[in-house]
């Protein structure tokens, strides 16, 4: 179902699994045994991010845990990443924030994605089971905002604060944050307390509802950062613009690693495939193809003409409730009517638009093709001809008429191919 | 003899599809997806 990239393009890694929070959502497998709190020490976090640059994996995602309990080793993670050319962002509930801290963080170029439950207090700190959690959390946020940090909030949904979401991201943009993402809660392995929080189906449009409305009325950039059943939602031309990039990229675009060096497909999981302390990710990264090749998935999944676009939904799920190769909680089957996305016109750049190639693109050599990465962020897998063509042009400004000229071209298939590169800043318009 | 023309496009990350293996547009291909980290603005 999926191709096989030599690596991953995006890895998470888990600093430590100690956390100053105790939520009742939290979806990290240890929580059971949060006694037991592992944290990689300096050596071994250069070990890995050593592991991830000789496969040319180019971005990383440190997060926990709360990576902020160890700031000298999460800073000195992010510097090393940083010098051997890595893109950098982190997971945090910026609790334990200092100013240092901030400043750090912009000199590394690192944004922070952090956690918000409720506009309301006593319920944020309910969840969180931390009196005083939303205080620091909005403190923590002006502090990184102040410091010129980029940040987005994200909103775990559950039965609790389903009805405070348009509230919560009204409050979030009130803080001058432009990014408000709202997701639906995941179970734990082995969680005793998840039934009591899961979202009932009926409420998972209302997420998007929400989103929406947040963005047409205070104009925020709103996301949802899960996977959904389509057969659940239905209603493409309403919400396929939530799905059409949040298929489920366990194993196959990205992976995590844990706090004991163990990969696993992503953080849900506690699936593991080899210790990116002692092997090299090349090695171990061909072991998770079970997540790509569909066995994984149900036959009525397999069957079902949107699984691309939907994944069958989320496997750690299934896994909670038994069976990892089961139908997604959510799902309904595969027997549903579609009312199919409505894609906007593409309004293409004209044959006369003068352009350059990104001077921060990198390209990666795959079986199939190669990868466009963009500072440190994965884009698309173009053909070795397109790979070609973009080297040639490097430190030269063309436009796409001159490109259909000079190789004999359709000219609105070149123009189309430069909007899409244009859309992905793989090219910029030249000054 | 005939030039061999240049094969511009985006290739498929799966291959459920294979008519739609090159394409001009990116709107078939599977994007960076990553569910907690793609989120820079």
């Amino acid at each position: 179902m999926y191709k096989e990239l030599k690596s991953p393009v995006a890895v998470q890694l888990e600093l430590t699994t100690g956390c100053n929070h105790k939520c009742v959502h939290c979806y990290n497998h240890w929580r059971k045994n949060s006694e037991k709190d592992k944290t990689l020490n300096k050596e071994e976090v250069k070990k890995i991010i050593e592991n991830l640059k000789s496969s040319e994996v180019p971005n990383l995602l440190i997060t926990g845990g709360e990576p902020m309990l160890y700031p000298d080793l999460m800073i000195s993670a992010f510097e090393f990443a940083r010098s051997v050319g890595l893109g950098c962002s982190l997971n945090s509930n910026l609790t334990l924030v200092t100013p240092e801290i901030a400043k750090e963080l912009k000199r590394l170029n690192v944004g922070v994605l952090t956690s918000i439950l409720s506009f309301d207090k006593g319920l944020h700190d309910n969840i969180t089971a931390s009196t005083g959690s939303f205080n620091r959390l909005i403190e923590g946020i002006r502090l990184v905002m102040k410091c010129g940090v980029p940040v987005s909030a994200n909103m775990v949904v559950m039965r609790m604060n389903v009805d405070q979401i348009y509230e919560t991201g009204k409050f979030v943009h009130s803080l001058g944050v432009t990014g408000f993402r709202a997701t639906k809660v995941h179970p734990a392995q082995g969680s005793s307390c998840f039934e009591k929080i899961k979202l009932p189906p009926e409420k998972i449009t209302k997420i998007f509802d929400d989103l929406i409305r947040l963005r047409e009325e205070f104009g925020l950039k709103v996301d949802s950062l899960t996977t959904y059943p389509i057969c659940l939602l239905k209603d493409m031309s309403r919400y396929g613009q939530f799905l059409s990039k949040r298929n489920c990229s366990a194993g196959k675009t990205g992976c995590t690693i844990g706090a004991d060096g163990q990969v696993r497909p992503c953080g849900h999981s506690d699936n593991t495939y080899g210790n990116a302390i002692e092997e090299s990710m090349l090695q171990i990264w061909p072991r998770l193809n079970e997540w790509r090749d569909g066995s994984l998935l149900p036959q009525e999944c397999k069957e079902c003409k949107y699984v691309i676009q939907c994944s069958g939904g989320c496997r750690m799920d299934c896994k909670f409730y038994g069976k990892i190769n089961g139908m997604d909680p959510y799902a309904t089957g595969k027997n549903f009517t579609c009312i199919p996305q409505k894609l906007e016109p593409v309004v293409l750049l004209n044959a006369e638009t003068r352009l350059v190639v990104n001077a921060n693109l990198g390209l990666r050599l795959e079986k199939f093709g190669t990868a466009l990465i963009v500072e440190g962020s994965f884009k698309s897998i173009i053909t070795p001809d397109s790979a070609g063509l973009l080297k040639e042009l490097v430190g030269t400004t063309f436009t796409p008429g001159y490109i259909a000229s000079k190789y004999n071209l359709e000219l609105d298939f070149v123009r189309r191919f430069f909007t899409g590169l244009y859309k992905q800043k793989v090219v910029c318009m030249a000054e | 003899m005939e030039e061999e023309k240049l094969c511009l496009g985006f290739v498929s990350m799966t291959t459920a599809d294979q008519e739609a293996e090159y394409s001009a547009s990116c709107e078939c291909v599977d994007c960076n997806c990553d569910c907690w980290c793609d989120w820079d603005d």
